[in-house]
């Protein structure tokens, strides 16, 4: 009886909880340090194993990407003029130095090093999954098992997912991965238990500067339209809102960010594109082939068996 | 400092925006097993109908390929699963905008009416002839559509490549009735179906005349972002096999030879070069996104 009921449950549908207010996340990356206390707060709260202790060599960014294991994900996009950013990588040794200008002898000139700042910078970004909309990944799970919550949050459901891994192609931001440990797809909950609490996310309650923030959809994109508007007023005219408004190809994030540079510096498609969106033409085109590949063998086989 | 101003980015890993999916070998045989087993089906299932005096031995053996070549291909494709014990969850939805959902259930329809043309096709009675024809012009749309959503499934991915490839689901449609007359004229030279050859022959030809075509579409779409990915010494080698060996040489055999040897190799290379034409756009996901 307990495996037909093991088998069986999967077919079961209770009736979903009544629909809240949509919550998502903003990420303001003009706040963020660098800090990595949301990875460390996403890993404990969530039970997430560690990655191992590797280095890319080539950033202070370790963590690399988004997976099924690291559900947060502090990228550290380093701009500078020549490569030269810290001593190590040009083979000096020494205190690092922005724009790879060495200080004069005798010491620091502050003003100097002041007035050099803008030859290079550190972007950071805590990427996250986008808890898109209307999400690529749960319009491509063939088992229902990625639905949206009643916080309209995009939310993979661990017990009816089989890891067949094709929310994993359907993702424009290579959020979703398939775990090596289980064989289930794995990606941020929004931290769906704390959220039924009534509590804040395990990553924004971490996050030092308020980089991450949380809360109504409606609420988040009224306080980024007020954070733009004083980054302007103050200089920043880089700065802009990336995913608090849908495009043409693509629905609005429940968890969007405000960038200072082109979204590819950060690793975001410029200009992401719904993967189905070509859906009813590629099933027209493909059945174009389909009844001309059956009327030509029908017409060779008619013509050559008479 | 603009955008556009930016100066060069200087470290930090320069990864791809996606990730390419889990898919590997099991999913390399499911591409071609499936699509042998509706072409196979198919063209078995046509000749029942529109002739069976000249295609009814051929057809009969295509059935008993055909069954046994879906359950393989099931089996593939659970053990692609990342688990593998759940993989009739795919029965507990049907979501019209996903291909997969979509290609499982026809998949699930297609294995059932194969089995029925393959039992058939051991009683071999004639009086059960008519319900043999029947079952396999029943079979046409669920076969149909297993030869060409696969195409659809990777067209409607964020992956690059696949998501270029707007007649993807033509190509491997075509390409799984190349397979389906390749069988068939291999079974027809088996068996001596002296009458069946030469009309299977025609077909094949016919078959990678289009898939000559829909190939040519496909790179014309994608070409160059295949060659970025792969690189030169690899894009040659995909050309090589999955056009040239695969598609252009048995064309040309198929088209000059009039020997069976030549066309039995014919028919072999054509599958060849679909095999090979699979494996390179499953793991162009993984190699282009690297």
């Amino acid at each position: 009886m307990s495996l037909l009921k093991n088998l069986l449950y999967p077919f079961e549908r209770p009736a979903p909880p009544a629909a809240r207010t949509p919550m998502g996340f903003f990420t303001d990356t003009t706040l963020c340090i660098g800090c990595k206390a949301c990875e460390v707060a996403c890993k404990q709260w969530n039970q997430l194993p560690s990655d191992g202790f590797l280095w890319t060599g080539d950033s202070y960014d370790n963590t690399g990407t988004l997976s099924a294991t690291s559900w947060r994900h502090v990228a550290f996009i380093e701009q500078f003029p020549d490569g030269t950013a810290s001593g190590a990588r040009d083979g000096s040794s020494g205190p690092a130095v922005l724009g790879g200008t060495q200080p004069p002898s005798g010491g620091f000139d502050l003003d100097a090093l002041l007035s050099q700042a803008k030859d290079g910078r550190w972007l950071m970004m805590s990427d996250v999954c986008k808890h898109c909309s209307a999400a690529p990944c749960q319009i491509a799970c063939p088992t229902g098992a990625i639905i949206h919550n009643e916080f309209a949050d995009v939310y993979i459901q661990n017990d009816i997912c089989n890891g067949c891994g094709y929310c994993v192609a359907a993702c424009p931001f290579g959020v979703v991965t398939r775990s090596a440990i289980d064989g289930h797809a794995h990606k941020c909950t929004l931290c769906y238990d704390r959220q039924r609490d009534g509590l804040v996310p395990a990553c924004a309650k971490a996050c030092p500067t308020e980089s991450i923030q949380f809360g109504p959809i409606g609420e988040l994109r009224e306080r980024a339209r007020k954070r733009i508007a004083i980054l302007h007023q103050r200089g920043e005219t880089d700065a802009y809102l990336y995913g608090d408004q849908p495009t043409d190809t693509y629905p609005s994030l429940h968890a969007f960010f405000l960038l200072l540079d082109e979204p590819s510096r950060y690793r975001l498609p410029d200009n992401p594109e719904v993967p189905q969106i070509h859906l009813a033409g590629d099933y027209v085109r493909a059945g174009i082939g389909a009844l001309l590949m059956f009327g030509a063998a029908i017409v060779a086989m008619l013509a050559y068996a008479v | 400092m603009t955008p556009g101003q930016t100066p060069v980015v200087a470290g930090g890993r320069t990864t791809s925006q996606v990730k390419p999916p889990p898919w590997h070998g099991w999913v390399v045989a499911d591409l071609f097993l499936s699509e042998l087993s509706s072409g196979t089906f198919l063209f078995a299932a046509l000749g029942d109908v529109l002739a069976p005096g000249v295609y009814g031995r051929v057809s009969r053996i295509g059935y008993l390929v055909a069954f046994p070549a879906i359950i393989a291909d099931l089996v593939c494709l659970i053990a692609d699963l990342g688990d593998p014990m759940r993989f009739y969850h795919m029965l507990r939805t049907f979501k019209l905008r996903s291909p997969m959902s979509t290609g499982v259930w026809a998949i699930s329809l297609y294995a059932a009416i194969a089995f029925v043309g393959f039992v058939l096709a051991i009683a071999d009675a004639p009086q059960l002839a008519f319900a043999r024809t029947l079952f396999g012009a029943v079979g046409f749309f669920p076969a149909l559509y297993v030869g060409a959503y696969k195409g659809v499934l990777l067209s409607a991915t964020a992956q690059p490549v696949w998501k270029d490839a707007r007649w993807l689901g033509a190509e491997l449609s075509v390409s799984s009735g190349m397979l389906g007359a390749a069988s068939l004229l291999l079974i027809a030279m088996l068996i001596s179906a002296q009458s069946a050859i030469h009309v299977y022959r025609a077909v094949l030809i016919v078959m990678l005349f289009l898939d000559l075509v829909a190939t040519a579409v496909f790179l014309a779409q994608t070409g160059r972002a295949i060659a970025d990915g792969f690189g030169f010494a690899r894009t040659i080698l995909f050309y090589a096999l999955a056009l040239g060996a695969g598609v252009i040489l048995p064309l040309i055999i198929a088209v000059a030879a009039e020997e069976q040897a030549a066309l039995a190799a014919s028919a072999v290379l054509a599958m060849f070069g679909a095999l090979a034409f699979r494996y390179h756009l499953v793991m162009m996901a993984h190699e282009v996104n690297a």
